[in-house]
């Protein structure tokens, strides 16, 4: 990949998204700021043309968490890579990120150092068994929001058991064995998500 | 013109970057005013008006250089911060006397800081200034002893087996003391109570 991959870079905080965009700007990445999820939309679906690399700033996501997940997942197709940086590294973000098919996730303090390396490289293919499907991923979310399994339930058109199978599933595609990694996974989401509030 | 003097004790490249573009936007948008951003090795006879310390990594002010810390005292040492870090916010905000600029921030200007600086006054930007010392926020709960042990290791992540085992009690009775944690915080379910327990101060009976 050469240099002159557009990147559309969505930070909503001030000093992240001036750094990055000095740093792309003078390596010779064309750069398109977004502010917000509806001009995220718009540059995703308007742009034809695969070279592109869609870099998230997940620590300024706020309540918009959940809808970026959807967003990375419906549009795996649109762009080359989907690259992530977390405030602080963690194990359980980056698998959740990688599952709703983000490519490369980074802690902050690592971008100095390993973002542009990272966009120069081939892309390595998720393993089909990191994945989360569409089902699994709306499942998560909706218990991250506190929604217990009989609503869930009730929301859809499945049944109480499906959606503990659903969820079974997506704790195995995360590789999440106990209880207590299903619960700190929802608490680091909300966390994320309640930055702002 | 007037030089506004900066200097860096520590601080991540990434936020230096960040930082470096808002003053040169700022510089560009008032011809009469410049900056000078540089590391604190660097001997200048110069009056500095600022200097950066980068706690994003830290949790306490003890992890610092003594000579650094001492900085923390003056108004004219900008901390910089995660909104996550929520201890050590409380702790520069109630025990020491700098500035603060929390790096998640949406909608915080350069110029507010430096205008606030030029004022000899203390610099807190809009995130820090939300954020309340957890007394004020936290309910008192009143547990039982053996409630407030079992709620230590809830909060630690460890199952009801494993809290059993370790308590030398049969696993209904966890169960059944965990139920009276629940009621007793008014949750219902075990993500609300992961999400309480981190917010509540309990005292013993």
């Amino acid at each position: 990949m050469d240099d002159s991959t557009l990147i559309i870079l969505y930070e909503t905080r001030v000093l992240l998204r001036e750094a990055l965009k000095a740093t792309l700007t003078a390596n010779g990445n064309p750069v398109i700021v977004c502010h917000t999820m509806e001009q995220l939309a718009e540059e995703l679906c308007s742009q034809k043309t695969l070279c592109r690399t869609l870099l998230v700033g997940a620590g300024g996501l706020g309540s918009d968490l959940t809808a970026m997940l959807r967003i990375m997942h419906y549009t795996e197709t649109m762009v080359e890579k989907t690259v992530v940086y977390l405030p602080v590294p963690d194990a359980l973000l980056t698998r959740l990120f990688l599952g709703a098919r983000a490519t490369h996730c980074l802690a902050e303090k690592e971008l100095g150092d390993k973002l542009l390396p990272l966009l120069r490289e081939q892309n390595a293919k998720l393993k089909r068994d990191e994945r989360l499907s569409l089902s699994e991923l709306d499942v998560l979310i909706d218990y991250s929001c506190g929604l217990q399994t009989r609503e869930i339930a009730d929301r859809g058109t499945r049944s109480y058991k499906t959606v503990f199978t659903i969820k079974r599933n997506a704790r195995l595609h995360l590789g999440i064995e106990s209880k207590s990694g299903w619960l700190g996974l929802l608490s680091k989401m909300s966390q994320l998500s309640s930055v702002y509030d | 013109m007037f030089t506004f003097h900066l200097r860096t004790v520590i601080c991540g490249e990434t936020y230096l970057s960040g930082i470096r573009q808002s003053l040169d936007n700022l510089a560009r948008n008032n011809p009469h005013w410049q900056y000078t951003l540089q590391p604190q090795s660097v001997f200048s006879d110069e009056e500095v008006h600022l200097h950066i310390v980068d706690c994003t990594g830290c949790s306490s002010p003890g992890e610092l250089p003594a000579d650094t810390a001492n900085l923390l005292n003056s108004r004219k040492t900008l901390v910089l911060l995660r909104a996550m870090q929520r201890d050590m916010t409380t702790l520069l905000l109630n025990d020491y006397a700098c500035s603060i600029l929390c790096v998640d921030e949406r909608h915080c200007t350069i110029r507010s800081l430096v205008e606030t600086v030029m004022k000899n006054r203390r610099f807190l930007s809009p995130l820090m200034k939300r954020e309340k010392p957890p007394e004020k926020d936290a309910e008192v709960i009143i547990l039982t002893r053996t409630e407030h042990s079992i709620l230590e290791y809830l909060r630690q992540g460890l199952s009801g087996v494993e809290i059993s085992k370790l308590l030398f009690r049969s696993e209904k009775t966890v169960s059944t003391h965990k139920r009276n944690i629940m009621q007793k915080l008014g949750v219902s379910d075990d993500f609300a109570l992961s999400k309480k327990i981190k917010l509540t101060s309990v005292l013993y009976e």
